[in-house]
């Protein structure tokens, strides 16, 4: 599904990581950990095709839907959940169908709040809001920055049970996480970014 | 044949979208165009009083605020626009599903023009009731469309080249000075003719120059955007 060889990056002369390579599968979980400034979020937004890296390529099979979700909600502030769903559903072309869509709402507890903006929220409910954004895409790969920041154990706990029933599904994830503990669980491979780093 | 014409009304769609989106979230909050709006009226108001009624030259000095004031309330509309997608990183997420960046430019050059044309539009009006300044020929319209168009796009080019530099949108306000001057100069002779004789025939030769003017900026802004976008990565 996806291929990286190579990978490396620097930021103003400092190199962050070098030598990466990584393969996913369709139906597979890649976990990245690391400690804060390991390089975890660049490494994902490259993979995301955010940033550039200085070296190596990635070779993503052609008609991949991919998305992605980050540290910020990445959701516009005066637009309700559901409105922010519907543009950005719109722009990408792609989206679930209603049923399943609801069927996450309801597993996120967000079932009764779509229609609220996302400014009345709080930190966790926007948090899940925009995983609900980056589920209803329809992805094939989704790629998680610390997802479970900041979040409840109980909202956590459903999460992880969405990404083992979409994974049933042929979906992959890449997930980022300083909680080795959490992304071990559900990951089939792991990848610790201190291996890469420069010492 | 077929596939292209898809990508044409795909690139229509998302254009759509994202102009809607950023009408519906300034219509929302109303922020960018109060602030504005205000901005605007202040200043018209300090120049009232400024230059009382009979002073010599009155409609040349009369037509060079009207831009100035214009100029820089479009630096506040283009601003206010921008940082709705960059605020909370949404523009990663429409770069990422890779929307052409000619189009997010043009979709954002057109959500200001339609914002500035409503703050115009009320620049206008204070002008016509503090200043007396008749703006009788329909021309001065074409004149206000066709300089809404030229800056709004300018100063969306600007604004977004400065989404990521460390100055930030402060650079803004003094790099749009060089860049508008030629054309701010052109629409003040035109107001100032419109304003005065009326005559169609002197600024005949201003307006094909706007016209060239706002084809230029929004050529040069479409390519210029997607090779910032490109080395941004």
């Amino acid at each position: 599904m996806i291929k990286a060889n190579n990978l490396s990056k620097s930021f103003n002369g400092n190199r962050i990581f070098s030598g990466i390579d990584l393969s996913i599968e369709k139906s597979t979980v890649l976990g990245v950990v690391g400690n804060n400034g390991s390089g975890k979020t660049t490494l994902l937004k490259i993979i995301a095709g955010l940033i550039n890296s200085d070296t190596g390529s990635i070779k993503l099979n052609e008609n991949i839907k991919l998305d992605f979700l980050g540290h910020e909600n990445m959701l516009y502030q005066n637009f309700s959940i559901s409105e922010n769903i519907d543009f950005f559903s719109d722009i990408s072309g792609f989206r679930i169908s209603s049923e399943s869509q609801d069927d996450i709402e309801l597993a996120l507890g967000l079932k009764n709040i779509v229609k609220k903006k996302i400014s009345e929220l709080s930190y966790g409910q926007r948090k899940k809001a925009s995983m609900l954004r980056s589920l209803t895409s329809a992805p094939d790969l989704l790629v998680l920055d610390e997802p479970f920041s900041n979040l409840d154990s109980e909202s956590t706990d459903s999460f992880i049970t969405i990404l083992k029933t979409l994974k049933k599904e042929n979906k992959s994830f890449i997930i980022s996480s300083n909680r080795k503990d959490i992304v071990g669980s559900i990951s089939d491979d792991l990848l610790n970014m201190e291996d890469f780093n420069e010492s | 044949m077929n596939h292209s014409s898809d990508n044409i009304m795909r690139d229509i769609k998302i254009f759509y979208s994202l102009t809607k989106k950023d009408l519906k979230l300034e219509l929302r909050s109303l922020s960018t165009i109060l602030i504005t709006i205000v901005f605007a009226a202040l200043i018209v108001v300090l120049f009232n009083i400024a230059f009382p009624f009979g002073v010599a030259q009155k409609s040349e000095i009369i037509s060079i605020i009207i831009w100035v004031v214009f100029l820089f309330s479009s630096l506040i509309v283009s601003s206010g626009m921008i940082e709705l997608d960059t605020k909370d990183n949404s523009l990663e997420l429409i770069l990422m599903y890779g929307i052409k960046s000619e189009i997010y430019f043009l979709s954002k050059s057109l959500s200001v023009f339609i914002i500035l044309s409503v703050v115009q539009l009320t620049i206008f009006s204070l002008f016509y009731v503090l200043f007396q300044l008749s703006f009788q020929n329909p021309i001065i319209i074409l004149v206000a469309i066709l300089t809404n168009i030229g800056i709004s796009s300018i100063t969306v080019i600007l604004g977004i080249l400065s989404i990521r530099n460390n100055l930030n949108q402060n650079i803004l306000s003094i790099l749009v000075i060089p860049f508008t001057l030629p054309y701010l100069l052109g629409a003040v002779e035109v107001t100032n003719q419109l304003t005065q004789s009326g005559n169609i025939n002197y600024v005949l030769n201003s307006i094909y120059a706007l016209v060239a003017f706002d084809l230029i900026f929004l050529i040069t802004g479409a390519i210029l955007i997607g090779v910032y976008f490109k080395l941004e990565k």
